[in-house]
């Protein structure tokens, strides 16, 4: 009991009492100047740029989750039927989280990063004009969230695979004899059963959503202007490039309330009787 | 015999005294200081070794001294440095960024070098630095830094592109202007730039006699002069001369679509040729720094430093280094290809330099109307390390690029230096 509780006051108390009390100082982390207690916390609600990152931090987070479990759920159930080659094909579909971040954005870059990438000439092969997916706010957006999906599909797609197998077949069965259709077993009896790995892989990908800071870094640095900066990114920004620890710590601590209110949804919807 | 032998050991006796009273009364030898030099990469793929090579040299002089180099990558190079001194692991030197003494000292992370510079400027050898530099680093009555190095931006061309066009290579804003405009075309565009590339900004605001600062040093970044300087490259952009894609590209990226043909000017400093091969460096020239629309000439310019920080626990041996490698720094540039160019007059007299085009330029055209970011304000001032760190510059740019109205660009970024200045 006393290494457990040691090991979370040093490893979750401290850290978290330190940022709590650095979010109302200011200064930098070298020479914090002063306790400013909540003025941090106030001024980030009338601080445009942080209004813009929750936007954009919420908007991501919401589309991520949605477009990687559709994604995942639907490859999940294409990949438990047999096929042939189906061990290459799970092997395939697992790339994208296999491969480092850096790598794999840098490869997304040389994909839609100019107007010779291959995107454009794809596009222009097929008559349509070029687009700049990182110098249009729209689009640097949208590349930004796909880039998301399209790494965070395996995980979810694995996730709902293990889901899907340990389904009882005799639901299925019992459906059949009911005369329930394909599209009726899988609203009635799939996805119901699904239900609980759902929840958990929501919550976990909306932590890793509104904490992902390399996709974000790595393909835009928040840009083009601030189009695409989410609380992560601009809490970085704060911290070390504008020297302003009060400021980013308490960005990071709103992230965290959110992140927290968010669980605790997710506790509350898992315990409800089914 | 046995008066011998009581002799002898008598003698022996007097032998093992003799011997022990030395040992015990030579001073011991002591072991040398460690200095732990931290630097940044500041030249092409062989720099580390040259740079370890100089502090070898060092050692080699200096055995009472050992220096420690670790090369510090450009990557996240501030978060490095803001962790080691705000965890009590600083390094005893270090050169830095522009303005990363001044913040530093702000912090009270910084040993001034004052004894130092004065102990210089008694021997005569302090006559090598420009004092224009030298005050750059001049702040609250100290000395923080010694500057070796400046940088500063200049626009170079593609002779090939310009030749085809049969244009010649432009002197002012608006010649740059129209041969931007005529070379664009077939996948080739006037101006390569990129989303990063606060530079632009920065230097034309200098070039133009405006600037981020009055003499007051408060911000004035809405003054006539920086919006003329706005509109020009909002021009460039509406003519269609600069690249879309740059906006989504990073430094590395631009210099590899201009240096491949992808454009005909790009502005940039005294490095960016350092790893191009002959064939390249062929193609590509300097223009004379530009007339504005004023027919000012101007350039910003950035200081290089070598610093001590208040940590060390060696400050007499880290003054010895910090002298040396100023003195010594020739090879960083002659075997290193270093960027920037020497702050110290006899480095540059160097056939290195003076039988380049491009340094030559620098030196003699650039360097005279060279202006710092603080320019009108006459001192530096910390908060200009979060001003270059913060990234609204490089997001106005970014938002020229994308053809944003530029009656909001230039409020948008006075009310951000302004917040910055305000410690917001």
């Amino acid at each position: 009991m006393l290494p457990t509780l040691i090991l979370l006051v040093v490893v979750v108390a401290f850290p978290l009492v330190s940022a709590m009390y650095l979010s109302m100082t200011k200064g930098s982390l070298m020479k914090t100047s002063g306790f400013v207690g909540w003025a941090n916390y106030v001024s980030l609600f009338s601080n445009r740029e942080f209004l813009s990152a929750l936007r954009f931090t919420a908007i991501f987070a919401v589309t991520s989750i949605a477009g990687c479990y559709v994604f995942g759920l639907g490859i999940a159930l294409l990949l438990q039927k047999t096929l042939p080659a189906r061990g290459l094909l799970r092997v395939l579909f697992l790339m994208p989280w296999v491969i480092p971040s850096v790598v794999a954005v840098a490869g997304w870059r040389q994909v839609i990063g100019s107007e010779d990438a291959l995107a454009n000439l794809f596009l222009r092969a097929i008559g349509q004009n070029t687009v700049y997916f990182l110098s249009d706010d729209t689009w640097a957006v949208i590349s930004v969230i796909v880039i998301k999906i399209w790494r965070s599909i395996p995980f979810v797609m694995l996730s709902l695979l293990a889901g899907l197998q340990a389904i009882d077949r005799s639901l299925y069965e019992a459906a059949a004899i009911d005369g329930a259709n394909r599209v009726q077993t899988f609203f009635n009896v799939t996805l119901p059963q699904l239900k609980t790995v759902s929840i958990v892989l929501s919550l976990m990908m909306a932590i890793w959503s509104v904490n992902d800071f390399e996709t974000v870094w790595l393909l835009t640095q928040g840009g083009p202007g601030y189009a695409t900066q989410n609380l992560v990114v601009l809490s970085y920004l704060y911290t070390f490039k504008r020297s302003n620890v009060g400021l980013g710590t308490a960005i990071a601590i709103m992230t965290l309330v959110v992140l927290m209110v968010l669980i605790v949804m997710s506790l509350r919807q898992q315990r409800q009787p089914k | 015999m046995n008066l011998r032998r009581r002799t002898i050991l008598q003698h022996g006796a007097a032998m093992l005294a003799l011997a022990v009273a030395t040992l015990s009364s030579a001073p011991a030898i002591a072991a040398p200081v460690t200095l732990r030099f931290w630097d940044l990469q500041w030249g092409n793929a062989s720099y580390q070794v040259v740079a370890q090579q100089l502090v070898d040299r060092f050692n080699n002089e200096h055995p009472d001294i050992k220096v420690e180099l670790t090369i510090v990558p450009w990557t996240n190079w501030f978060e490095t440095f803001v962790t080691a001194v705000a965890s009590g692991s600083a390094p005893d030197v270090s050169t830095g960024a522009s303005f990363q003494p001044n913040y530093f000292h702000s912090q009270d992370a910084i040993l001034p070098i004052d004894d130092l510079i004065e102990a210089m400027r008694k021997d005569g050898s302090l006559a090598d630095i420009p004092e224009a530099n030298l005050e750059t680093y001049h702040v609250d009555g100290h000395y923080i830094a010694l500057p070796w190095a400046v940088d500063f931006a200049g626009w170079y061309y593609r002779k090939d592109i310009l030749e085809k066009f049969n244009i010649q290579a432009p002197t002012s804003w608006q010649e740059l202007r129209e041969a931007a405009k005529a070379v664009t075309g077939d996948g080739v565009y006037g101006i390569m730039s990129s989303g990063d590339h606060d530079k632009i900004l920065i230097t034309l605001l200098q070039n133009n006699d405006g600037g981020f600062f009055d003499e007051d040093g408060k911000p004035d970044l809405l003054s006539e002069r920086n919006r003329e300087t706005v509109e020009f490259l909002a021009a460039l952009q509406a003519d269609g001369s600069v690249d879309r894609a740059s906006v989504g590209y990073d430094g590395n990226h631009a210099i590899q679509a201009f240096i491949s043909g992808k454009a005909a000017f790009y502005l940039s400093g005294p490095s960016l040729l350092a790893n191009a091969d002959a064939e390249t460096q062929a193609k590509i020239g300097i223009l004379p720094p530009l007339a504005g629309p004023h027919g000012d000439k101007g350039t910003a310019a950035w200081n290089a430093g070598i610093m001590a920080y208040s940590q060390t626990q060696h400050p007499k041996e880290a003054m010895t280094f910090i002298r040396w490698w100023s003195e010594n720094e020739t090879p960083l540039w002659t075997k290193a290809g270093g960027g920037m160019l020497p702050v110290r007059a006899s480095i540059r007299k160097d056939p290195f330099f003076t039988e380049s085009p491009i340094t030559t330029m620098y030196a003699d055209q650039y360097l005279p109307v060279a202006k710092p970011i603080y320019n009108k304000a006459k001192q530096s001032f910390p908060e200009l390390n979060a001003v270059e760190g913060d990234g609204f510059i490089a997001k106005t740019v970014q938002q020229i690029w994308q053809g944003k109205p530029v009656d909001q660009l230039l409020p948008a970024a006075q009310q951000r230096l302004e917040a910055i200045v305000n410690g917001q």
